[in-house]
């Protein structure tokens, strides 16, 4: 068996071979020969030397650019995907911050157990401020604070009774422009109870 | 910690000479009279604990909330809070 029966075994390097044969056919005679198929190939890729490694280089050249540019395309989006995390938590910490902060409006309907009772609905706004809860009544300009809603609510119903006592019980003409309206707006939401 | 504690809302009311009345289970109303008429009230918590907080203070005595710890504070007078009032219409 003759060493380029080996050769023709790999497709590939039939044509490298045959180009080989055709530039230098000087080689390729009896005496350069191989006796062994490994130092046959060995020799071939020696002399097949040129050729390739101008691929590889083509081809790593490709390779890295495809690289590089999946790699930047990879940072950009995990960059934007970070950029959106950051976006996400500090919308929801403004969310959290809103529930928190926001105004509750809360119906007024009873007084009890006082001996007072509601004329109308009256409706407060409780908000916090400062670690505190205000609850105000606007209308009449009077707010209480609490350490909870509930507590500012609570404390604001005692305040409306007190100055409702207050106010209902000074004469008319000892009354400023501030409590008189109060008065007034108190006594159209609460009354006594007979 | 509030912006108004009581120890500062018992000052605000000895400052404007307010007269406390103990008319309601949980608050006593501080009384503000101006030439005999009445020009504001505003609640004081009870309890013994100095920094209950008092935040309320401000909207009932026509003031903000810097001006009001001011009022408490000392920098401003009784007579620069009528002066305040007087001008909102108030007194």
């Amino acid at each position: 068996m003759s060493s380029s029966q080996y050769l023709c075994s790999e497709e590939e390097k039939m044509s490298d071979l045959a180009q080989l044969f055709r530039r230098h056919p000087e080689k390729f005679t009896e005496e350069g020969l191989w006796d062994e198929p490994s130092e046959c190939m060995q020799r071939l890729w020696l002399k097949a030397e040129s050729s390739v490694p101008a691929n590889w280089a083509e081809i790593g050249l490709l390779l890295m650019g495809t690289f590089r540019e999946q790699l930047a395309k990879k940072w950009y989006q995990l960059a934007l995907i970070e950029g959106f995390e950051r976006e996400i938590l500090l919308l929801k910490r403004r969310c959290d911050n809103l529930e928190r902060t926001a105004p509750v409006i809360v119906p007024l309907e009873s007084f009890a157990p006082e001996p007072y009772e509601v004329v109308k609905p009256l409706h407060v706004v409780v908000r916090l401020q400062d670690d505190q809860y205000i609850a105000s009544f606007f209308d009449a300009n009077i707010s209480a604070s609490g350490d909870t809603q509930y507590e500012a609510v609570v404390n604001l119903k005692d305040i409306i009774i007190g100055t409702f006592e207050i106010l209902t019980t000074t004469d008319e003409q000892r009354l400023g422009p501030g409590p008189l309206r109060q008065r007034e707006v108190l006594t159209e939401f609460v009354r006594k109870k007979s | 910690m509030a912006n108004i504690t009581k120890e500062l809302a018992l000052k605000i009311a000895k400052k404007l000479n307010a007269q406390i009345k103990k008319t309601t289970k949980a608050h006593d109303i501080a009384e503000i009279f101006h030439q005999g008429k009445l020009v504001a009230t505003f609640g004081i918590r009870r309890g013994s604990n100095k920094n209950l907080g008092h935040d309320h203070i401000p909207h009932q005595i026509f003031l903000g909330a810097r001006d009001t710890r001011l009022l408490g504070q000392c920098p401003m007078s009784r007579e620069q809070w009528l002066k305040i009032i007087i001008d909102k219409g108030m007194a």
